[in-house]
């Protein structure tokens, strides 16, 4: 374990200044690991609202807005698909909602998977829901997608 | 109103947990310089300083404290809370609530006393919850139905989302802590393994099995899909009835439960006829969709 922290450390600030096995962490990987951490900051906010803005419920089952109501899981990986649009060297993605992956900047070191909201049982009951993610280096330099 | 903005007040603290130092045990260290405090000691603190205000009510009663504490000394009413329940998911991060009761005191312009507060269920004239989960979720009857409402956080406003609440009077879903199924009485083990036997036994259902060990996320889950939960007497400790609070726990939880169309027993009586014999008494807790209490009943008899 870790000594205590004087709490004082954000998660930008330990990502520029944590070592991994001795070497700084690449900027690429910094600047992917930050866009999903802001991503999850504004998906914990549409969560803490739930019912008041007809985030509850599945699809079709009427909406305080008068739109059609979307799932939270649906709306997740959509948030999170954005999130990491500018993430210069991120190849693609994969996420459990999709059934293909998704080009990024199509080329680049790294590879992003994730299930946007898992425990989607016990998101209409108000139990502890999260998101999980993976990052995989990414040898080849093809395209990747779809073909 | 005054219990929901301190539950305002409170689901901020605990959205900050570590931050502030609210999570551990007491005297495990804290970032602030101060001997730490535990969330429910803090919960109970900000409970008791939110309702001094309070013009009608005579006094209040808490899991955590042993006696009750007079607020007005005389008038219409009584608080009982548990000021954070689920303890042991604060530091885990998995929903937490409070729960609380109101009653009508008998004299109200008598003095208060310990023993005003031993009423049965059926004296309640509000009871509820607030769940502390991803949202904060308040569950409330007024002896007329169920209602709950969601709290902006932007706002400091709990929004009504529901409006009468029911539970389906059939389930297929049970919550219990199966890990003690050794220790329960004959029929609550009989309810149990007929659930687990599924379409090959008794039932010719299956079942499927929550329990988040934390009462008040049990519940609304029960109030939301419906679904029974358990907390029954157990071997181990012969003499106690059971191990949940009738005054703090089981008889608000009940109040809302058979206000939503289900029912609340202790295996022989319903909950809400139980008269205390001491503020702090325990109870068996089986609860939720009808037809499952009934049969529950039934195998008690």
């Amino acid at each position: 374990m870790n000594a205590p922290t004087s709490l004082k450390t954000n998660f930008k600030q330990y990502l520029e200044m944590t070592k991994v096995k001795g070497a700084p962490m690449p900027a690429g990987l910094q600047e992917l690991l930050l866009a999903v951490a802001d991503t999850c900051n504004t998906l914990s906010h549409e969560v803490a609202q739930g019912a008041l803005i007809g985030l509850l419920g599945s699809a079709g089952t009427g909406n305080v807005q008068g739109e059609v109501q979307q799932k939270l899981d649906v709306i997740a990986n959509d948030l999170l698909i954005e999130g990491v649009q500018d993430c210069k060297s991120l190849a693609g993605l994969a996420s459990e909602e999709m059934e293909l992956p998704l080009p990024v900047q199509g080329t680049g070191d790294y590879l992003l998977l994730f299930d946007p909201l898992d425990g989607s049982s016990n998101i209409d009951v108000n139990v502890s829901i999260g998101t999980i993610f993976s990052v995989a280096r990414w040898p080849a330099r093809a395209f990747i997608g779809s073909s | 109103m005054a219990v929901a903005d301190t539950c305002n007040t409170l689901s901020h603290e605990v959205a900050q947990g570590a931050l502030i130092g609210l999570l551990g045990s007491a005297g495990t260290g804290n970032v602030q310089g101060e001997v730490q405090q535990k969330l429910d000691v803090i919960a109970n603190d900000l409970l008791i300083e939110g309702v001094q205000g309070c013009t009608s009510l005579a006094g209040l009663a808490s899991e955590e404290m042993e006696l009750p504490l007079p607020v007005q000394g005389t008038g219409d009413y009584l608080l009982l809370f548990d000021p954070l329940d689920g303890s042991s998911n604060i530091d885990v991060n998995v929903s937490i609530g409070t729960i609380f009761s109101v009653l009508k005191k008998q004299e109200p312009k008598a003095p208060l006393q310990t023993s005003d507060f031993l009423l049965s269920g059926r004296h309640q004239v509000a009871a509820g919850y607030v769940v502390y989960g991803p949202q904060t979720t308040m569950a409330l009857t007024l002896g007329d139905g169920v209602v709950m409402f969601t709290l902006n956080k932007v706002t400091g406003e709990f929004i009504l989302i529901k409006h009468a609440v029911e539970i389906s009077h059939s389930t297929k879903e049970f919550a219990i802590n199966m890990s003690n199924m050794r220790h329960w009485a004959e029929p609550v083990r009989r309810y149990v393994e007929e659930c687990l036997a599924g379409t090959s036994g008794e039932r010719d259902k299956d079942f499927n099995m929550r329990w988040i060990a934390s009462m008040v996320a049990d519940v609304h889950r029960v109030l939301s899909r419906g679904g029974i939960f358990m907390y029954p007497w157990d071997q181990r400790e012969p003499h106690k009835p059971g191990k949940l609070r009738l005054m703090y726990e089981a008889n608000p939880m009940s109040f809302l439960v058979e206000q939503a169309g289900g029912a609340s027993t202790n295996g022989k009586e319903l909950i809400m006829d139980l008269v205390p014999t001491e503020l702090h008494e325990r109870v068996s807790v089986m609860l939720g969709s009808k037809e499952e209490i009934d049969r529950l009943r039934h195998y008690h008899a």
